[in-house]
C-alpha cells in the first residue's frame, strides 16, 4: 500500500512540476485537475485499513469540487476572456523550475528537522506537501494572467490540504466541510472578478493594474 | 441567542435581496443594526450560554470587539441613510446584502471558539467585503479589489496552513481545535510546531490585520471603497483579525511562550510605525492618509500587546479608541468627497469655511487620530508609552515616540492645509476653479453629521473617563492575555 502512497506523492510533485512549466492556460488547468483528481485518492489509500464514512464523503467532495467543478468553471472564464497563453511572465520558466527544483529540496530538508508528534504512514507526504505550496506561491508572485495567479492559489490550496489529510481523522467534519467550500467560493469569487478585469481592461493581464501606489 | 444573533443579519441580508423598494432596504438596514446593538447591550448584562456544542461562546476579549463592531456598524448604517441620497442611480441591493452579511461574519468571528470555525469567519468576511470594496466598478477599484482579493486569501491561506500545524502541535493529546481545551492542555502540545504555527498565524492574520510588510492591500482597499465602508474596514475588519491573533496570543501564553510571541509582534508593530511615517508624508490623496494611519495604529496595538502588562490594557484600550477614531476620520472623508468630489488633498480647501460642521469634524478626527489630550486615543497610546518605559524597553520607547512625533507633523500639514488654507488652489482637472463649490450652500445633510457626532463624543468620553463596567471588562481581557493594570 505504502509503494503506490509514495508514488502518487511523486506523481503529484512532478505534475506540479508540470503546472509551472507550461505557459498554455488551457493546459495549466488540465494537469491542475489531474493534479486534485490524485490528491483526493490519497486518503483512501492512507486509511485503507480503517476506513470511516466522513473520510470518504471528505475524499469525494474534494474529488469533485477540486478536480472537476473548478477546473470546469476556469474553462469557462478562459473562454470568457480569450486568453489561451502566458506571454510574459515575470519570472521566466527556467528560473521558475530551478526555482521549484530548489522548493523541493528544501522541502525535504526542512521535514526532516520537523518530528511529526505521530507516525504516518508515508515519509513523503509532509515535504510534498511543502514543496506544492512553495510552487503555488511561485505562479502568483511570478506570473502576469490573472488566470494563472488563480491557478497558483489553487495549487497552493492543494499544498495545504495534502497537508490536511494527515489531520483528517483528528478535526471535526463540520470544519473540513467549511474549509473546503470557503476554498470553492473563494475560486468563484476570483473568477468573478477576473471578469471584471477582463471588461474593463480588455485583458486580463494583471501588469495593467498598477495605477494605484505612492 | 448566540446563533440569533448570528443568523439574523443573515437572514435579514437575504430579505433586503428580495425586497424592491431601496426605502424598505434602508429600513431594514436600520433595523438589523439596532437589533443587533440591543443583543449586544443585553450581553454586558447576562452572560449568554454556549451555544451549538461549544463551537459558539463569548468571552471578555470577544465581547469588547463584538461591542466595537456592533456600535460602529449602528452608526455607519444611519451614516448611509444620507449617503445614499442623491446616489439613486446605482442599486443597493447587492451592496446592502453584502453589508449584513459581513456584519454576521464579523459576529462570528468574535463568538467562535473553535479556530476552524475562526478561521472560516475570517475568510467569509474577506470574501463578503469583495462586493462593498468594489461598489463604484471603476478601474481603480477593480484594481484595489484584485489586490485586496489576492493577498488576503494567500495571507488566509498561510492562517490555514498555521492551523493545522497547531492541531499537529496537540495531536497526540489535545486532539482538537476548540480554545478552551488547547489552553487547558497548552503545556503539553508540541514546541517546534507550536512555534511553526505561531509564525504563520501571525504573518496570516497580520495580513488581514495590515501590519506593516504585509500592508500592501490596505491604502488601497481603503482609498478605493466607499467611505462608509472604509470605516468598517478600517474600524471591524481589521479588529476581527487583530482579535484572532489575540486568540493565538493566549495560547501562547498558556503555553509558557510569551517571549517567543511578543518579540516577533513588537517588530512587526515598529515596521508598521515606520512604513506608516514613510508613506504619510506628503501623501495627496486624504482617504490614503487616513489608511495608512490605520497602519500606524495596527502598529501601536501591536506594540502594546507585545509588551505586555499594562500596554495589554492600553492596547484593548486602543482598540475600541481607534475604531471609534476610524470611523470619525473615514466618515468626514465621506462627507468631504460629497462636497468637493476629489480625493485629492491638494483641491480640498478651506473646509472651515465652505462647510463648517465638517471643517470642525475634520480637525476633531486630526486630533482624534493623532492622539492630542483630550481624546481617549491619548490615554491609551500613554498607558503603551508607560509600559515601555516600565519594562526597560528603551529602543520601543524611542522609535514609537519618534515615529508618533514625526507622524504628527505629517498628518498636521496635510490636514491644516486642507481646513485653513484661503489661498486658492491650482485649477482642477478640468480647469474649472476648486472654490466655485464655495459658492454653492453648504449640504450636510443630518444623517451625515450626527453619527460622527455620536462617535466624537464617545472617544472624548474615554479621553476623560473609563466607566467601571468598561474597566472591568478591559482587566478581564488583559487578564486572559497576561496583561493588567
Amino acid at each position: 500500500m505504502n509503494v503506490w502512497l509514495d508514488a502518487i506523492l511523486i506523481l503529484v510533485v512532478i505534475l506540479g512540476l508540470f503546472i509551472v512549466a507550461s505557459t498554455r492556460l488551457g493546459t495549466m488547468i488540465k494537469i491542475f485537475s489531474w493534479q486534485s483528481l490524485l490528491l483526493g485518492c490519497v486518503p483512501f489509500l492512507m486509511y485503507a485499513q480503517n476506513m470511516e464514512f466522513y473520510i470518504i464523503i471528505v475524499s469525494l467532495v474534494a474529488i469533485v469540487l477540486r478536480g472537476l467543478i473548478m477546473p470546469y468553471f476556469l474553462f469557462w472564464a478562459i473562454r470568457h476572456v480569450s486568453i489561451r497563453t502566458e506571454i510574459r511572465p515575470f519570472i521566466g520558466l527556467g528560473a521558475t523550475l530551478l526555482l521549484s527544483g530548489l522548493s523541493i529540496v528544501s522541502s525535504f530538508l526542512l521535514a526532516s528537522k520537523l518530528v511529526f508528534p505521530i507516525s504516518i504512514s508515508s515519509d513523503m507526504l509532509i515535504p510534498s506537501s511543502f514543496s506544492l505550496i512553495i510552487m503555488g506561491f511561485l505562479l502568483l508572485v511570478g506570473r502576469t494572467k490573472a488566470i494563472s495567479q488563480v491557478v497558483g492559489y489553487l495549487v497552493l490550496e492543494n499544498g495545504i490540504f495534502l497537508f490536511a489529510i494527515l489531520l483528517l481523522r483528528k478535526m471535526p467534519l463540520l470544519v473540513e466541510m467549511g474549509i473546503l467550500l470557503d476554498l470553492f467560493i473563494a475560486a468563484v469569487v476570483m473568477g468573478i472578478v477576473v471578469n471584471h478585469i477582463s471588461a474593463e481592461f480588455n485583458n486580463t493581464d494583471t501588469t495593467a493594474l498598477a495605477t494605484l501606489k505612492d | 441567542m448566540l446563533i440569533f444573533l448570528l443568523f439574523f443579519p443573515l437572514v435579514t441580508g437575504g430579505l433586503v435581496f428580495v425586497l424592491r423598494e431601496q426605502e424598505s432596504r434602508n429600513r431594514m438596514l436600520l433595523f438589523t443594526a439596532l437589533l443587533h446593538s440591543a443583543c449586544v447591550f443585553s450581553f454586558w448584562k447576562f452572560t449568554p450560554a454556549v451555544s451549538l456544542n461549544g463551537f459558539l461562546g463569548l468571552d471578555a476579549l470577544g465581547l469588547l470587539v463584538l461591542s466595537v463592531i456592533s456600535i460602529l456598524f449602528l452608526m455607519v448604517s444611519f451614516y448611509l441613510m444620507g449617503y445614499f441620497k442623491g446616489e439613486s442611480d446605482i442599486s443597493h441591493r447587492i451592496f446592502i446584502t453584502f453589508l449584513l452579511f459581513f456584519l454576521s461574519f464579523m459576529t462570528l468571528v468574535t463568538l467562535s471558539r473553535h479556530f476552524g470555525l475562526l478561521l472560516i469567519g475570517i475568510e467569509a468576511t474577506t470574501l463578503c467585503s469583495v462586493p462593498l470594496i468594489n461598489f463604484v466598478k471603476t478601474r481603480q477599484s477593480i484594481e484595489a479589489t484584485w489586490k485586496f482579493l489576492t493577498i488576503c486569501l494567500v495571507g488566509i491561506a498561510l492562517a490555514l496552513l498555521g492551523t493545522y500545524f497547531l492541531a499537529v502541535s496537540g495531536i497526540d493529546n489535545v486532539q482538537s481545535l476548540f480554545i478552551d481545551k488547547l489552553l487547558d492542555h497548552a503545556k503539553e502540545l508540541s514546541l517546534p510546531w507550536l512555534k511553526m504555527s505561531v509564525i504563520f498565524l501571525l504573518i496570516g492574520c497580520g495580513t488581514k490585520m495590515g501590519l506593516a510588510p504585509m500592508h500592501t492591500w490596505l491604502p488601497d482597499a481603503h482609498s478605493q471603497a466607499p467611505s462608509p465602508v472604509s470605516a468598517l474596514l478600517s474600524g471591524c475588519l481589521l479588529n476581527c483579525a487583530f482579535l484572532s491573533i489575540l486568540r493565538v496570543g493566549q495560547v501562547c501564553h498558556a503555553a509558557g511562550q510569551t517571549q517567543f510571541f511578543s518579540s516577533m509582534f513588537i517588530l512587526l508593530g515598529i515596521i508598521s510605525l515606520g512604513v506608516a511615517y514613510v508613506f504619510i508624508l506628503g501623501q495627496e490623496d486624504y482617504k490614503r492618509l487616513f489608511a495608512y494611519s490605520s497602519v500606524e495604529h495596527m502598529g501601536i496595538l501591536a506594540i502594546g500587546i507585545g509588551l505586555g502588562g499594562i500596554g495589554i490594557y492600553g492596547a484593548l484600550l486602543h482598540m475600541i479608541n481607534n475604531a471609534f477614531t476610524k470611523g470619525i476620520a473615514f466618515l468626514v472623508t465621506g462627507n468631504l468627497y460629497k462636497q468637493y468630489h476629489s480625493k485629492k488633498a491638494s483641491e480640498v480647501r478651506g473646509v472651515l469655511r465652505s462647510y463648517p460642521i465638517t471643517g470642525i469634524f475634520l480637525l476633531a478626527a486630526f486630533l482624534a487620530v493623532s492622539a492630542v489630550p483630550p481624546f481617549g486615543t491619548f490615554i491609551s497610546e500613554l498607558m503603551i508609552l508607560y509600559a515601555a518605559v516600565a519594562g526597560h524597553h528603551y529602543w520601543v520607547v524611542f522609535f514609537y515616540s519618534l515615529f508618533l512625533a514625526l507622524i504628527f507633523m505629517g498628518i498636521a500639514d496635510i490636514v491644516l492645509k486642507m481646513t485653513n488654507s484661503y489661498e486658492s488652489p491650482a485649477r482642477g482637472p478640468q480647469g474649472c476653479p476648486m472654490n466655485a463649490t464655495v459658492s454653492q450652500p453648504p449640504k450636510e445633510s443630518l444623517s451625515m453629521v450626527l453619527p460622527i457626532l455620536f462617535l466624537i463624543v464617545l472617544v472624548l468620553i474615554l479621553g476623560v473617563y473609563i466607566p467601571p463596567f468598561l474597566d472591568d471588562i478591559l482587566q478581564k481581557a488583559a487578564g486572559l492575555l497576561g496583561g493588567g493594570r
